[in-house]
């Protein structure tokens, strides 16, 4: 059930789920935050590959912009996954808190459209705020064990100038990759359990498809209102996490 | 940096068919599994451990894949792009090898 939920709202936003399924799974089944987060990022390789074969078959996704992105987000994937002993985690935490707060209130549906590109416009410099924040979401995505969506979609939608589908579509490619590189650092080191881990990745693989296949009959009204939701829960989540770590 | 398409191009096309083949796999590897596991008996358990582990490993793989297949594809026509995907399946590797 954990699964199916991750992998439906996940497709239609353009998140991997791991903002559900890593909670979920330590606080309702019990696992330990080590085992919830590989689990996790296998889901979202799951969630991506099922959702991001019908988006790309369908010319949803926009493969030049997706593929330089990854670069950045696995690069900073990589770097967290390998420093993750030494970046102190709680500052980083409420950086990203205020950070989401930021992008969530300008996904609001009434926000004053504009305000970002305004500003974004005066220093010219949309592709290299991309790239930054490409760095950030692999970053994020080292830390807690996500796909890094919930930077990827407001990125391409409210900097790069995407339909918020075409951003959620391009998103759900790229975070398949920017999980797939944290995934392959816990298969190697043997801790995923391939029985734990299957029942949730069928989850999300079923749920994915569907979303994928009907997710453009959404209003997009409801979808930035959904993600911007999304974005204020985790972070809350951050702030929590941050104050239970000082 | 975006250029708006609505036709999936021969790249896109060539991308999502591998994830979708690998996604199929994996789903069809899980199927197995779980059939065998069903059967109960020491053999066959481990047998359906394997089956469950290379649907994992299938999901995982997926992406870089998907990523090869895109970096092939593009070597002639879009040599650019297959540099930096190219780059990108690098430093999952170069990273994951650092992390063992």
């Amino acid at each position: 059930m954990i699964g199916l939920a991750a992998g439906g709202f996940g497709a239609l936003l353009g998140v991997g789920g791991g903002l559900i399924i890593v909670p979920a799974l330590s606080l309702l089944a019990g696992l330990s935050l080590h085992a919830a987060i590989g689990t996790s990022l296998v889901c979202i390789c799951a969630s991506s590959a099922a959702s991001a074969a019908v988006y790309l078959r369908r010319g949803r996704v926009e493969l030049p912009v997706a593929v330089e992105l990854q670069f950045f987000s696995v690069t900073g994937a990589v770097v967290a996954g390998l420093t993750a002993g030494f970046i102190p985690s709680t500052p980083l935490y409420f950086v990203f808190a205020i950070l989401l707060t930021v992008v969530a209130a300008q996904m609001w549906p009434a926000a004053k459209a504009g305000w970002l590109e305004r500003r974004l416009a005066l220093v010219s410099a949309r592709d290299a705020v991309a790239r930054g924040a490409s760095v950030g979401a692999g970053l994020l995505s080292g830390l807690l064990g996500v796909g890094g969506g919930i930077l990827n979609t407001p990125v391409l939608h409210l900097v790069l100038g995407m339909r918020f589908e075409r951003a959620a579509a391009t998103s759900s490619y790229m975070i398949g990759m920017t999980a797939a590189a944290g995934a392959l650092v816990y298969l190697v080191r043997g801790d995923i359990r391939p029985g734990l881990v299957t029942a949730a990745m069928v989850g999300t693989l079923v749920g994915a498809v569907p979303a994928a296949l009907g997710g453009h009959r959404l209003s997009a009204r409801w979808l930035r209102l959904a993600f911007a939701v999304l974005l204020l829960f985790v972070a809350y989540q951050m702030i929590r996490r941050g104050f239970t770590e000082l | 940096m975006a250029s708006p398409s609505s036709e999936p191009g021969p790249l896109e096309r060539r991308a999502g068919t591998l994830l979708g083949v690998m996604a199929g796999a994996a789903l069809a590897c899980v199927g197995v599994g779980l059939a065998v596991l069903g059967l109960a008996s020491a053999a066959h358990a481990a047998l359906g451990e394997r089956l469950l582990a290379l649907a994992t490993s299938l999901v995982v793989l997926a992406p870089l894949v998907s990523l090869g297949g895109v970096t092939l594809g593009a070597m002639k026509s879009r040599r650019r792009l297959a540099l930096v995907a190219l780059a990108t399946l690098v430093v999952t590797l170069v990273g994951m090898g650092l992390a063992r």
